[in-house]
């Protein structure tokens, strides 16, 4: 049973970053590679936090959004200037820039050694050191990111989200400023990611920057492709697969060593096989 | 009244001046057939006078106002002007319903963020729908729709915005006899509400029917405008037109 409640936990980790991911490329037709980036910065921040002062959780995952928020305008920004395809590479420079940061800025992160000891959160009188207390903390927060991003797809502005991936030149033309919608998302996205990465952080008591790196990114988008571009549901269902799938290699008797890196070779064949036969994911409404 | 005033526009791309010096005026509630052999410079013409393009030299005035189209893509929808494109570009990964429901958007992003569902515009968008007979395909992605189909959305497009000027590039290129019709009704529509329209177009029977004055280029240049009827019937346009060779056949 524990173990269930570990990949449940797991499981709304991952989903609140694969939504975030897909309503920038879903949605927007954006993709990003520095989500790891803010799943980091909101770990750290919390770890920070809850490690040297008395902070509260909450508040760690509201300081850690608030960190978030100026610096994702910023790195939104520098983005921005350039095409679709070249935002993907820049997004890549961008989440290797931060690792570097996470790594060599050793006075506050602790460099490669990373922080320990990060405490789990007594909320409301409940204790969320238990680990099926823990679960029920993180549906809650997967629940209310899950429904903000349904209400979200459904206004005006997701409207508009989607005519700049379909055609932003013609959604310009009919006055909307492009720009600042794009800048918006990302903005909100990178505060979904740094919500995950306190989850994390409280949840597995210890951060380094390995966690926040390119290959995040690259899992991130793989939960975002497998499930479906465009759908929330089919991110929770990529999630699923993601989360289960290295379990079941574990399973059939593969030792744990290399069930990392048999998953990323699976992940990669899955994804090209995806692309090759079905673009759109598994409960997808959109083709890349 | 001037609703267009194009002065000594210029556009080269590469060695070719595509538009060269280019004057014209197009009037309120008129209907313009904008006409020429292919490559004599009339979609650009278009796409200058819509920010697709960058203006090289010359100015463009829209209800004397001096358009600044130095960057490209103007935003058309703040100069009332609404298009459709040769090859129609719609939002194929969306709704034939959401084509039609982006236009009447709120614009702000504050504002957007907070509208969900508007009657306003459901009832809009059903009644433009209706009017070019896709209102029964509106859960339909929009890529799904056939070539013509896909031009009549880009029309619907058009009527949902309820724009002072509407362009239409080729309206009747790839439809049928009944599509036709249904398209040269609506663009007499907006005559009689007010609108300007600039009509590009080669079938020269749809301009001689709908048109007010017609406006000729050839190489870049602005050639003969007019009454439809006179200017289409001259020997040296249609020499131009369909080649002296073949005219003289």
């Amino acid at each position: 049973m524990e173990y269930l409640i570990h990949l449940a936990i797991l499981l709304s980790i991952y989903a609140i970053l694969g939504i975030s991911l897909n309503l920038l490329l879903g949605y927007t037709g954006l993709i990003s590679l520095t989500h790891a980036s803010f799943f980091g910065m909101g770990a750290y921040v919390t770890a920070l936090l809850l490690v040297h002062t008395k902070t509260s959780f909450l508040l760690s995952v509201l300081l850690g959004v608030i960190l978030v928020m100026p610096i994702s305008t910023f790195l939104g920004m520098i983005s921005d200037q350039f095409n679709k395809n070249d935002y993907m590479l820049v997004s890549l420079g961008l989440n290797v820039i931060i690792f570097g940061l996470f790594n060599n800025l050793s006075n506050l992160t602790n460099g490669a050694l990373g922080i320990s000891g990060i405490p789990r959160p007594v909320l409301f009188n409940i204790d969320f050191s238990s680990n099926s207390n823990y679960l029920l903390l993180a549906l809650v927060l997967l629940l209310l990111i899950y429904l903000f991003s349904h209400y979200i797809v459904r206004t005006s502005f997701g409207r508009v989200l989607k005519t700049i991936r379909e055609d932003e030149n013609v959604s310009k033309s009919f006055g909307f400023n492009t720009r600042y919608y794009k800048l918006v998302i990302f903005v909100i996205t990178a505060s979904m990611a740094a919500v995950s990465g306190s989850l994390y952080a409280s949840y597995f008591s210890y951060i380094d920057p390995s966690s926040f790196s390119v290959t995040t990114s690259m899992l991130i988008l793989s939960i975002t492709i497998i499930g479906g571009l465009a759908s929330l549901p089919g991110t929770l269902i990529g999630t699923l697969f993601f989360i289960l799938f290295p379990e079941l290699l574990r399973f059939v008797g593969i030792p744990s060593e290399e069930v990392f890196q048999l998953r990323q070779l699976m992940f990669g064949l899955i994804i090209v096989l995806l692309m090759m036969h079905r673009p759109q994911g598994f409960m997808g409404k959109y083709k890349l | 009244m001037t609703m267009i005033k194009i002065h000594n526009l210029r556009k080269r791309f590469g060695r070719a001046d595509v538009v060269n010096n280019f004057s014209a005026e197009i009037f309120k509630n008129t209907i313009v057939g904008f006409v020429g052999p292919n490559g004599s410079g009339k979609s650009t013409v278009i796409n200058l006078l819509t920010g697709v393009e960058t203006i090289d030299h010359g100015d463009i005035y829209i209800s004397d106002i001096l358009v600044k189209n130095k960057k490209k893509l103007i935003n058309n929808y703040s100069f009332n002007i609404s298009r459709t494109y040769q090859d129609p570009r719609i939002f194929d990964q969306m709704s034939v319903l959401e084509n039609v429901l982006i236009v009447l958007n709120k614009r702000k992003v504050l504002s957007s963020f907070f509208e969900t569902k508007k009657p306003f515009n459901s009832s809009k968008v059903e009644e433009v729908l209706r009017k070019v007979d896709l209102w029964g395909k509106r859960s339909a992605l929009a890529g799904d729709l056939s070539y013509g189909q896909r031009k009549i959305l880009e029309f619907a497009r058009v009527l949902a915005m309820d724009t002072r000027i509407c362009i239409f590039d080729e309206p009747f290129a790839g439809l049928f006899a009944e599509m036709k019709l249904i398209v040269s009704e609506l663009i007499l529509d907006l005559k009689a509400s007010g609108k300007t329209v600039v009509l590009i177009e080669h079938d020269m029977d749809q301009i001689v029917k709908l048109a007010d004055y017609v406006l000729v280029m050839n190489a870049g240049k602005l050639i003969a405008k007019g009454k439809p009827s006179k200017i289409l019937s001259r020997n040296d346009i249609l020499d131009i037109y369909i080649g002296k060779d073949l005219h003289e056949k």
